[in-house]
């Protein structure tokens, strides 16, 4: 039968709690044609960065770009500032953001992981990815006081010290964690009907992850070796055992494993920084207004997150510009849609994790 | 498969992860960042939280101009617990500013709200959680207002005094003028003969210290001020006054040592300008306005 048939999916769609909208024109079950529409919550976040907010308070304002990596939007902002202001933050100040910055990753790879689970219809799945979860977002309440917009990063340092209860909850919790997630891993890894709707799904091969520009652990799981953890060190990254993930694979299942690894990596560290803190000072003093420009390249869990900022010597910011990840990964997501299953289409739109808020900003 | 059936099975005879609410409150933990309290006592006025906050849920309206006299207010329902105004405050420590660990219930439309003096002015004359963001907008523009009038009263009180100093800098300098004047005069005398020099000295101050002050063709704003407060100036001389163009105590205050001359010349009455301190009272008058 060669009639064909328009699909929509979103912009309300129970697969993703976000507004994006794919218009898919499939025969029988097969994909044919994609048209994508990812700008339903512009907020405007750029202008008003440099019209309704001081420079030192725009970072309350960027980490409200997206709810899960409110901290790497933030943190990106806050190193361009300290670059162009010249501060030096202490090494103390650098591992708590580290342990920050990684928490945060942990919370957002495991849901991400979880939702593929969800819209693979393993419910009971996605219930444990969640509860597990439950352990990093609770320290990352205790530490910063907040569940969900952490504000931690001050320009100069940070807002809050770790106290010794701190640190024995944190290593408490993250050895749990990581116990529970190597548990989680491996039912992803095994788990046969999962298997069956994630493996060989969606596969981006190396070339097409280059060429289509991708970032995150979607490039990551295809083999492709980026990560601006690896580049820059705005974070001492280096000194706490940091490792850079791949698979080779490039599909569903790969881009799950990416993030179990990750998320395990990442626990590693944090509990290395945890427990080699360095002596010091959290926040150092800042004096001046940002002149000049600069660029800021950071590993947001969706992939790399790019900051262009101007500064022109006054109290207000002239330019900040955001370029988020999932932006980068659309393109590819149009390719990928294009001769599968429209069955498919949920988990390959939730294996790239998209965060459409950011999006659109 | 088999893996997760299990632990499925085990989870379905533990206890739940989750907690009951809101038959069980969440649990509130250390640390939390939460409403922000104030104490007014403590409070020095530096306005250093109004400045930081970035949604602008704090915000002082100048209720009275001339004392400087502020009034804290703080909206609760558009605060997001950032924590920045805490960590300016220079108070803070004392208890000025603090950020407790719990936070207020959300707002419902018919939810009461807390009467909390703590919270500030605004929440504590509202009353009702309806249009609280209209009433709320309403005050933010109330407090823009009264800022905008506290700008402008400082300007008025700056212009006062810089034309109450170039006054005295110009009595000063006629003053020492004078006084030199008259050294030169008796030094002179030994020499020369009197009566010439003496006519000299005489013309010389009337010479110089004659000029129009700021004249009006008519009233500001269409409303001139009741001169006739001023002690001295009766209805007549207001008319005369009038007539040349100044309507307000404003005009009046700002002259300068050559205007009282061009009045003692024009509106002739001479002298009464200085002795019955017109200038003095039209000044207190239009403080007091
Ligand atoms: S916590 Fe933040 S948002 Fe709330 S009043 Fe203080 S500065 Fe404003
Ligand atoms: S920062 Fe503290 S002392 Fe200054 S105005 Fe605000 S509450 Fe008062």
């Amino acid at each position: 039968m060669g009639s064909k048939i328009t699909v929509t999916f979103g912009s309300q769609h129970i697969a993703i709690p976000e507004p994006v909208s794919f218009v898919f024109e499939t025969e029988n079950e097969i994909i044919t044609k994609v048209d994508v529409d990812v700008g339903y919550v512009h907020r405007g976040i750029e202008q008003a960065a440099v019209s309704k907010f001081n420079f030192n308070n725009v970072q309350f304002l960027l980490a409200r770009v997206c709810g899960f990596c409110s901290i790497t939007h933030a943190g990106a902002y806050i190193h361009g500032v300290e670059q162009l202001l010249g501060v030096e933050t202490t090494r103390r100040a650098d591992y708590l953001r580290l342990i920050v910055t990684e928490l945060d990753r942990m919370h957002s790879h495991l849901l991400a992981n979880g939702h593929v689970a969800e819209v693979c219809g393993y419910e009971n799945l996605f219930m444990q990815v969640v509860k597990y979860r439950e352990n990093a977002t609770e320290i990352l309440e205790a530490i910063t006081g907040n569940r969900v917009q952490y504000d931690y990063y001050q320009i100069g340092g940070v807002s809050r010290d770790l106290s010794p209860e701190h640190i024995k909850m944190i290593n408490a919790k993250l050895v749990e964690l990581r116990k529970n997630v190597l548990k989680m891993r491996d039912f992803f890894e095994t788990d046969y009907t999962l298997g069956l709707k994630t493996r060989n799904v969606g596969t981006i091969t190396y070339d097409m992850a280059k060429e289509y520009n991708t970032a995150g652990p979607i490039a990551r799981a295809s083999g492709l070796r980026m990560d601006a953890r690896n580049e820059f060190d705005f974070l001492p990254y280096g000194e706490v055992g940091y490792v850079l993930q791949t698979r080779t694979e490039g599909d569903v299942w790969a881009r799950n494993m990416v993030r179990f690894d990750e998320v395990i990596n990442s626990i590693d560290m944090s509990l290395y920084a945890v427990n080699n803190l360095p002596e010091g000072d959290i926040k150092v003093k800042v004096k001046g207004k940002p002149k000049g420009e600069t660029f800021i390249r950071v590993e947001a869990p969706r992939g790399e997150c790019f900051y262009y900022i101007k500064g022109n010597g006054t109290k207000v910011m002239e330019r900040v510009r955001v370029r988020v990840p999932t932006y980068s990964n659309i393109p590819v997501l149009r390719e990928l849609f294009v001769g599968s299953l429209y069955s498919d289409a949920q988990p390959i739109v939730l294996s790239f994790d998209p965060c459409l808020s950011c999006t659109a900003r | 498969m088999v893996k997760m059936f299990i632990e499925s099975l085990k989870n379905l005879t533990q206890k739940p992860a989750t907690i009951g609410y809101p038959h069980t409150p969440s649990p509130s933990p250390k640390d939390y960042r939460g409403t922000i309290y104030y104490q007014e006592d403590l409070c020095i006025f530096c306005d250093l939280c109004e400045d930081v906050c970035p949604p602008g849920a704090i915000l002082f309206e100048i209720t009275n101009a001339a004392e400087n006299i502020r009034e804290y207010s703080y909206n609760p329902y558009l605060c997001i617990y950032c924590h920045a105004c805490v960590d300016v405050c220079p108070k803070a420590d004392e208890g000025c500013l603090v950020q407790a660990e719990t936070r207020l219930a959300p707002l419902g439309r018919d939810s009461t709200l807390p009467q909390d003096v703590k919270l500030g002015y605004f929440m504590a004359k509202v009353t009702e959680a309806k249009n609280l963001d209209r009433k709320w907008d309403a005050f933010e523009a109330r407090a823009a207002q009264s800022r905008d009038e506290m700008a402008e009263f400082k300007a008025e009180k700056k212009r006062l005094k810089q034309a109450a100093m170039k006054a005295k800098k110009e009595a000063d300098a006629k003053t020492k003028a004078e006084a030199e004047a008259k050294e030169e005069v008796q030094a002179e005398i030994t020499i020369e003969n009197n009566v010439e020099t003496k006519t000299e000295t005489k013309k010389e101050p009337t010479k110089i210290a004659s000029a129009m002050p700021q004249l009006l063709t008519e009233p500001k704003d269409g409303k001139k001020d009741d001169l006739t407060q001023i002690k001295g100036i009766a209805e007549k001389i207001e008319l005369i006054l009038n007539e040349k163009g100044i309507y307000h105590f404003q005009q009046i205050a700002l002259w300068t040592e050559e205007n009282i001359k061009w009045a003692d010349e024009n509106i002739s009455f001479v002298g009464r300008v200085k002795r019955e301190k017109w200038i003095e009272q039209a000044k207190e008058l239009l403080a007091k306005k």
